[in-house]
């Protein structure tokens, strides 16, 4: 569906500022086209989030310094909100913090008066006007499931493993999406590309990534991985798809030091959920990036 | 004047019972289409093991049949008006469309023999059997005999069936639903009891996913001589061989709003154990605990007797529970030693802790009566739990909070005591 | 000054009542059994919790503080509904201000002090971006060293480079033996 058919179903033109973070344009840039393509689509712009930075990560910078973390992840919220333009992200991570962020500045006003008195320096405030959201919202709400299958032109047809990742629902308290527990809207939206999600040993587990395990006891965190990959496997899954651009590094290159490190492959393809989108509107594999992962594409997943 | 009580489970027949026995009139509104409450699922109680058939069944008889009680069953208070020793009383009666005087062993059977509808049977959690629409709600209802559920029976439905009628004198389609007007009540005694924990709420344990994660209730249907499966523990065809039970789930948890201990779960697992461990005993059996909360009389040392049957107690909660094969794997931690652990089962019993009924907040306001942030009604004071904030209604039973079988009846005495005070104080 | 107030303070940002709420915590297990690293580590979330209760503070010393994933798995679960991976992160903070840092986190927080990014970009994802149709560098910090600046003046005011010992003259990390 294009733009103008988009209109005249009465939607609105969105635009949003693309907050990148750091895998998604320094390692994984694939994401990032996928994403603006496949909302594109839809009629809804991107515009660059100027002068951003690390979100930072929340379970590592956060680990490290809470003043700090909040401080920078409050700055990239802000250079949005002086463009008054929501943002949307394409990592848990940067999800994480900004909208946590947001969340504390929303509701602890002394935290935003010290946050802008900090942020005046550069010129910045924060007033609250925006909102932070996660791709699979966009997808989800903006978009919606039924839209996104009548637009699908080139049906996957793969036992696909959904990877939830965890700052995407987690913790639910600020997030405000629900119980955790027993998600669906990321198998939705794989099923709206005519893909089967399929149950899995551990499907909610973290990938292993997160909380600075990942720089900090790789071993241990690919252990994680090993895990979550081996029981997909077990499960006839032929590819996973994640939110979360931490979690995909994580799962793609990180099946490279598994074989280096434990001397097991296992050649599971790793999409992030707009490549996967991608594919099924008819963009090609190396369009999306796909062609560049550290584990290549099935031939199920090559146009 | 006369005294109501709604709910007839233990505390609402034994304070029905002892306001009877005293001399007053009495009338006893029940929902269901049989009296017992949840206490007629149970096989048997703690600490002692004796059968709660030996108990329930005769008071259930002694409240029906007792000249001064009126007994109203699939019946439900519609509105409370006036005040102590004076409230008027709207009831209504469900139509049953069946006359149980009529009933004999051969006509209920033919009838419930012709009924071609099969829906699950509710008294046995749905689970394990199915029932007609014409059916007698369990072995020892009382009222004995057949009633018929208009929600399922096709009569209702496109009134093209009438088998039951055919081959049975006691049926009344006719049957029209009645409102009872019950005035000159000068007392009130609440005791609606409970519901069980649903489980789903805490959706990591996976019951909805799995046959052999059970609830503490489902178990006692199993348990029970005369129920569905005639005492048998059968999963998928099996008898299970490595069981866990996993206590507090639904209970001492803020996540699912039960900030509260149940207070009947500890032990109702112990008793469950031990009578798992009586019918398989090469079982291995281990229990899931935060704390063992054994407090009353004899219930310590019973608890040592289902230690000493090698049931083996593991400090740490039940945390996930995942499928494997055809097991079910809990996984938790032994806090006593710090492992995390994993347990492969055949069988994962969840002790569900008690709630209020989910429609405890519409009969508070029928009855004008303050719930607390759980649901259970409020007591005057933590020293008079039968009493209310309201002048001549008084509660008993887990309405009020989590009891065992013991303490509801006691509350029920205590409660009709209170009853008779009022009625008599308004008489003078 | 307690250990409870110590965290109290590291944790301003997210609350005292977050941090306070593991003084409720009933030692029910269901963190450390709900826990993916309690798998396959010797991190028992319960532990810690019940050593902060305890007031012991060689809780901070333990490596295994640095095991969990900050997944929020318990988080969500607790019956207590103590908010363990907020307090985790804000031991953590308190444990990193004693020193308890570990080499490959300083490396990783001096990345975001070089460039505003942890994980910064490179030849070969610059040439893939251009492959793409994407703008060779991001327009992030990257490409506006003002913004930098501006990460560079928050991370001095809070006193972040002094937490992980960059020396601005080098523009690196500091000796600094690992504890």
């Amino acid at each position: 569906m294009g733009y103008d058919e988009f209109r005249r179903e009465g939607g609105k033109m969105k635009e949003y500022a693309y907050f990148l973070g750091c895998i998604t344009p320094n390692r994984y840039p694939g994401i990032e086209a996928s994403t603006i393509k496949v909302l594109k689509r839809f009629g809804i712009e991107t515009r660059d989030l100027n002068g951003a930075s690390c979100c930072p990560a929340p379970g590592v910078f956060g680990s490290f310094d809470l003043n700090t973390w909040l401080l920078i992840a409050a700055r990239n919220v802000t250079l949005a909100d002086m463009i008054g333009l929501d943002i949307y992200v394409t990592c848990n991570g940067c999800y994480g913090s900004l909208q946590e962020a947001d969340h504390l500045l929303k509701e602890r006003p002394e935290l935003k008066e010290w946050v802008n008195e900090i942020l005046s320096d550069e010129g910045l405030e924060y007033k609250g006007r925006i909102k932070v959201k996660h791709i699979i919202e966009v997808l989800y709400e903006d978009i919606g499931v039924d839209k996104i299958k009548d637009a699908v032109v080139s049906p996957i047809n793969a036992k696909i493993g959904a990877h939830y990742g965890c700052h995407f629902l987690k913790p639910s308290l600020v997030r405000g999406h629900g119980s955790p527990e027993k998600p669906t809207i990321l198998d939705e939206l794989i099923e709206a590309t005519c893909a089967e999600s399929i149950d899995y040993k551990d499907k909610l587990m973290c990938c292993g990534a997160g909380g600075g395990l990942r720089s900090r006891d790789l071993n241990t965190s690919l252990e994680f991985t090993r895990q979550k990959i081996a029981n997909m496997k077990d499960a006839g899954i032929e590819a996973s798809v994640d939110t979360c651009a931490f979690c995909h590094l994580q799962m793609d290159r990180g099946q490279i030091e598994i074989k280096e490190k434990f001397g097991e492959e296992y050649n599971l393809p790793i999409l992030f959920i707009t490549q996967l989108i991608g594919l099924s509107f008819g963009f090609s594999t190396k369009e999306l990036g796909l062609d560049k992962h550290s584990i290549p594409m099935t031939e199920k997943f090559i146009r | 004047m006369r005294s109501l009580i709604i709910g007839g489970g233990p505390a609402g027949l034994q304070a029905s019972l002892d306001l009877a026995d005293a001399g007053y009139d009495v009338y006893l509104v029940e929902r269901y289409f049989s009296l017992g409450g949840h206490a007629v699922q149970i096989a048997k109680n703690y600490p002692n093991l004796t059968d709660i058939k030996d108990f329930m069944k005769p008071l259930m008889e002694k409240v029906y049949n007792h000249e001064k009680i009126t007994v109203l069953t699939n019946a439900e208070v519609l509105s409370v008006d006036g005040e102590v020793g004076n409230f008027k009383v709207k009831v209504e009666k469900r139509p049953t469309y069946v006359n149980v005087e009529k009933c004999t062993d051969d006509a209920c059977k033919k009838a419930m023999e012709v009924c071609p509808v099969e829906v699950p049977n509710e008294f046995n959690l749905g689970l394990f059997d199915k029932r007609k629409a014409i059916f007698i709600p369990f072995s020892y209802s009382v009222p004995y005999g057949c009633v018929i559920d208009e929600k399922s029976c096709l009569h209702f439905k496109d009134e093209g069936c009438s088998r039951c009628n055919e081959v049975c004198d006691g049926i009344n389609f006719e049957e029209k639903r009645e409102i009872v007007q019950i005035d000159d009540v000068g007392s009130i005694i609440v005791a609606t009891g409970f519901d069980p924990f649903d489980p789903n709420l805490r959706p990591e344990l996976a019951y909805d996913k799995y046959k052999n994660v059970i609830t503490s209730l489902e178990l006692e249907r199993m348990l029970d001589e005369n129920g569905p499966t005639k005492g048998k523990i059968i999963i998928d065809g099996k008898e299970p061989k490595s069981i866990v039970f996993a206590h507090c789930i639904g209970s001492r948890d803020k996540k699912v709003d039960n900030p509260y201990c149940s207070r009947i779960c500890c032990m109702y697992t112990a008793k469950e154990a031990y009578m798992v461990k009586e019918k398989i005993p090469d079982a291995t059996i281990s229990v899931s605990y935060i704390d063992m909360r054994a407090f009353g009389k004899g219930c310590e040392q019973f608890y040592e007797e289902v230690q000493k049957k090698q049931v083996l107690y593991r400090r740490g909660v039940a945390a996930e529970i995942y499928g494997a094969g055809d097991q079910v794997v809990l996984r938790a931690e032994d806090t006593l030693l710090s492992n995390a652990y994993e347990f492969n089962a055949d069988l994962i019993v969840l002790a569900v802790g008690v709630e209020p009924r989910s429609d405890s907040a519409e009969l508070s306001k029928v009855l004008g009566l303050q719930i607390d942030d759980c649901g259970f009604f409020v007591e005057k004071s933590i020293y008079d739990t039968c009493e209310t904030e309201k002048d001549g209604i008084f509660i008993a039973g887990c309405c009020q909070g989590p009891k065992d079988i013991q303490d509801s009846l006691m509350q029920g005495s205590a409660a009709a005591v209170k009853a008779i005070g009022v009625m008599k104080r308004c008489n003078n | 000054m307690s250990l409870l107030s110590e965290i109290e303070e590291c944790g301003e940002v997210i609350g005292k009542d977050t941090i306070d709420s593991f003084l409720a915590c009933m030692q029910c297990g269901k963190c450390t059994g709900s826990c993916p690293s309690g798998r396959v580590t010797s991190y028992r979330t319960r532990r810690v919790i019940n050593r902060l209760q305890a007031g012991d503070r060689s809780v901070l010393a333990d490596p295994n503080l640095w095991m969990c994933t900050t997944c929020y798995t318990c988080y969500e679960r607790c019956p207590r509904e103590v908010r363990i991976t907020d307090i985790i992160r804000a031991v953590r903070n308190l444990a990193a201000k004693e020193g308890y840092m570990s080499k490959s986190h300083r490396a990783t927080a001096s990345y975001v002090i070089k460039t505003g990014h942890a994980v910064p970009i490179n030849d070969e994802t610059k040439k893939l971006r251009k492959e793409l149709g994407l703008s060779e560098v991001p327009p992030t910090t990257h490409k506006f060293p003002k913004a930098l600046e501006s990460i560079r003046k928050i991370i001095k005011k809070t006193n972040f480079d002094k937490l992980v010992g960059f020396d601005w003259d080098t523009m690196s990390l500091e000796e600094r033996g690992e504890k």
